[in-house]
C-alpha cells in the first residue's frame, strides 16, 4: 500500500458526508438542544422516532448486515 | 471539492517515530485479563481508565476524568444453564457456542422446564416458544403471555461465536435467548410435533453504573482526538477482550498523542466510555463541548485491528476542510480511503454541529472471545496512526488558510 498514486480518496472526499445511516441510529441531526440518550428506550443509540427515520441499524435485518459487513452498529 | 498541495516540511520525521511494537503493547495490555473486557461500569472498564489517565499524564498532558450515569446497561451475570430433551436423549447447550441471553431478555434467574411450542400456535402457558425465523422479536413477544420464555434463532460468526450486543432493544416482558441455527432448527422440529422439553434460565439483568471519558489537553484543543476504550466486556467464563473494538482505535490515539502533543499549537485527546452502550460518552461530551462554548474539529478511530483494501471514513457537520486534510493525508501515507459508515462516536459530534470524522479500517471478530489480541494486525493500526499523524498536522497546519472555509 505504498505510492502516493494509491492514496486517498478514489472520488470525491465530500462522498464521506453522505454516507447512508449518518443522520440516524448512533446520531442526531443537528440541533440546538443535544440529549443523553437513554439506553433503556431507545432502540438504538438515538431515540426510537430517530431509529424510525432512519430505518437503519435497528432492524435485525439491517443490523446483522452491518454486523457482517464489519461496520458494526452502533460499536 | 478540491484538495491543495501542502507543505510536508516535518511530517517524514513525525511519520517516522510511529512505533508498532509500542501500540500492540497497548493493545495487548487494553485487551488483558485485568482489564475484562473494560464493560462500561464494570471493575476491569475502571481500571483501564485508571491506567490510559497515567499513560496519558506520562505523555505530559493534564487528565480529568468526567462522569456520568450510564443507564439500564445490560449484565450477563451468570452462564445460562440450558438443556433440551427430544424425548431421547439430553442436549446441554453451550454457553457462547449454541446459546446466548438475548439483550431484549427478561431476566429469569431461575432454571425453568417447560414443553416446546411454536411462537404463534397454540396455547403458550407455560412452554418455552421457538420463534420461528420470519418471525420477529416484537410480533413473537405478542404471542408470549404467560410462556416461560422465546428461543431467537441467530447465526454464530465466522469462529462459531455468538455477538454480544450491548446497545439496541430496551428489556421486554419475556425471557428470551439466542440459539444456534443447528439447535433451533431442531428445537422446530420437535416443536412442531409436539415432542421435547426445554429446561434453562436466562441471568441478565439491567443495571445504572457509573461511567467516565478521560480527557488529556495539552493545550485548548483545536484538533480533538477521540477513541472509545469500553467494550463488551467478559462474560462470566468467557473472555471477550475487545482488542479490535476498540484497544486498536486507543493505541492510534495514544501514539499519535505522544507524537503530535509536542509540536501541535491546540490539541487534545478524549477517550470515551459507554460506546457499546449506545454512544452515551460522546453524547455526553459533545454536550460538554457545546455547552462549553468549545468547537474543535473532532477525528475518531473505532475498529482498526485488520486492513483490507482501503480505510472507511465517514464525515459529518462542517467537516470540508478536515476531509481535504485527510484526503492529501491520505496520498501522502499512500493509504487508499473510501467513504464508508463508521457506527461510533464520530456521528455523536456530527450531530453535535462539530465538524467530525470517523476512521475504521475492520476487525477479525466482532463482539465475542474471537476479538483477541492475536487476531489484530499491528500493520494495520500503524497504517491508520501514519494517516491520522498525517491528517492533523496538516489540518492544524496550513489548511484552513489554503482552503479558505
Amino acid at each position: 500500500m505504498n505510492g502516493q498514486q494509491t492514496g486517498g480518496f478514489a472520488g470525491d472526499p465530500a462522498d464521506a458526508l453522505a454516507v447512508a445511516g449518518t443522520g440516524g441510529c448512533c446520531g442526531n441531526p443537528p440541533s440546538s438542544t443535544l440529549q443523553l440518550p437513554q439506553a433503556a428506550s431507545s432502540p438504538c443509540c438515538g431515540t426510537s422516532t430517530d431509529a424510525a427515520a432512519a430505518s437503519s441499524c435497528c432492524g435485525n435485518a439491517a443490523k446483522s448486515e452491518a454486523v457482517t459487513s464489519g461496520q458494526g452498529c452502533c460499536g | 471539492m478540491t484538495t491543495p498541495t501542502l507543505p510536508r516540511d516535518g511530517l517524514q520525521e513525525l511519520l517516522a517515530a510511529v512505533d508498532g511494537q509500542r501500540m500492540t503493547a497497548t493493545v495487548a495490555a487494553l485487551a488483558g485479563e485485568s482489564f475484562a473486557g473494560r464493560r462500561t461500569g464494570s471493575a476491569g472498564g475502571a481500571a483501564a481508565r485508571a491506567w490510559l489517565g497515567r499513560r496519558l499524564a506520562e505523555l505530559g498532558a493534564e487528565v480529568r476524568f468526567d462522569g456520568f450515569t450510564a443507564h439500564s446497561v445490560p449484565e450477563t451475570y451468570a452462564a445460562p444453564e440450558v438443556c433440551w430433551h427430544d424425548e431421547t436423549e439430553a442436549h446441554g447447550l453451550r454457553f457462547g457456542r449454541q446459546v446466548l441471553p438475548h439483550m431484549a431478555s427478561a431476566e429469569q434467574p431461575l432454571v425453568r422446564q417447560g414443553a416446546l411450542a411454536v411462537a404463534g400456535d397454540g396455547d403458550p402457558s407455560g412452554r418455552w416458544l421457538v420463534v420461528p425465523q420470519q418471525m420477529s422479536l416484537f410480533e413473537a413477544c405478542g404471542h408470549g403471555d404467560g410462556a416461560l420464555g422465546l428461543l431467537i434463532r441467530r447465526a454464530p460468526d465466522d469462529d462459531g461465536w455468538h455477538y454480544t450486543m450491548l446497545a439496541g432493544s430496551a428489556p421486554g416482558p419475556v425471557p428470551v435467548l439466542t440459539i444456534d441455527p443447528a439447535t433451533h432448527e431442531a428445537l422446530r422440529r420437535a416443536a412442531e410435533d409436539r415432542q421435547g422439553w426445554l429446561a434453562g434460565n436466562v441471568p441478565i439483568r439491567r443495571l445504572d453504573v457509573p461511567a467516565a471519558n478521560v480527557h488529556a489537553r495539552w493545550r485548548p484543543p483545536g484538533i480533538l482526538l477521540t477513541a472509545h476504550y469500553d467494550g463488551v466486556g467478559d462474560l462470566p467464563g468467557l473472555r471477550q477482550p475487545s482488542a479490535s473494538d476498540n484497544a486498536t482505535g486507543v493505541a492510534v490515539v495514544l501514539e499519535a498523542a505522544r507524537i503530535l502533543a509536542p509540536v501541535l499549537p491546540g490539541f487534545a485527546v478524549t477517550l470515551l466510555d459507554a460506546e457499546e452502550v449506545g454512544a452515551l460518552g460522546s453524547a455526553h461530551d459533545a454536550r460538554q463541548l457545546r455547552t462549553g462554548g468549545v468547537t474543535p474539529q473532532v477525528i475518531n478511530v473505532d475498529g482498526v485491528g485488520v486492513l483490507h483494501d482501503a480505510v472507511s471514513v465517514e464525515a459529518g457537520g462542517p467537516a470540508h476542510a478536515l476531509l481535504a486534510a485527510l484526503d492529501q493525508a491520505g496520498r501522502h501515507t499512500g493509504v487508499p480511503l473510501k467513504a464508508g459508515p463508521v457506527a461510533s462516536d464520530n456521528r455523536r459530534y456530527a450531530a453535535a454541529g462539530f465538524a467530525s470524522i470517523g476512521i475504521g479500517a475492520g476487525m477479525a471478530g466482532y463482539h465475542s472471545p474471537a476479538d483477541a489480541p492475536d487476531r489484530v494486525q499491528t500493520g494495520a493500526f500503524t497504517t491508520v496512526t501514519q494517516l491520522v499523524v498525517a491528517t492533523v498536522w496538516l489540518a492544524a497546519g496550513k489548511l484552513s488558510s489554503l482552503i479558505g472555509d
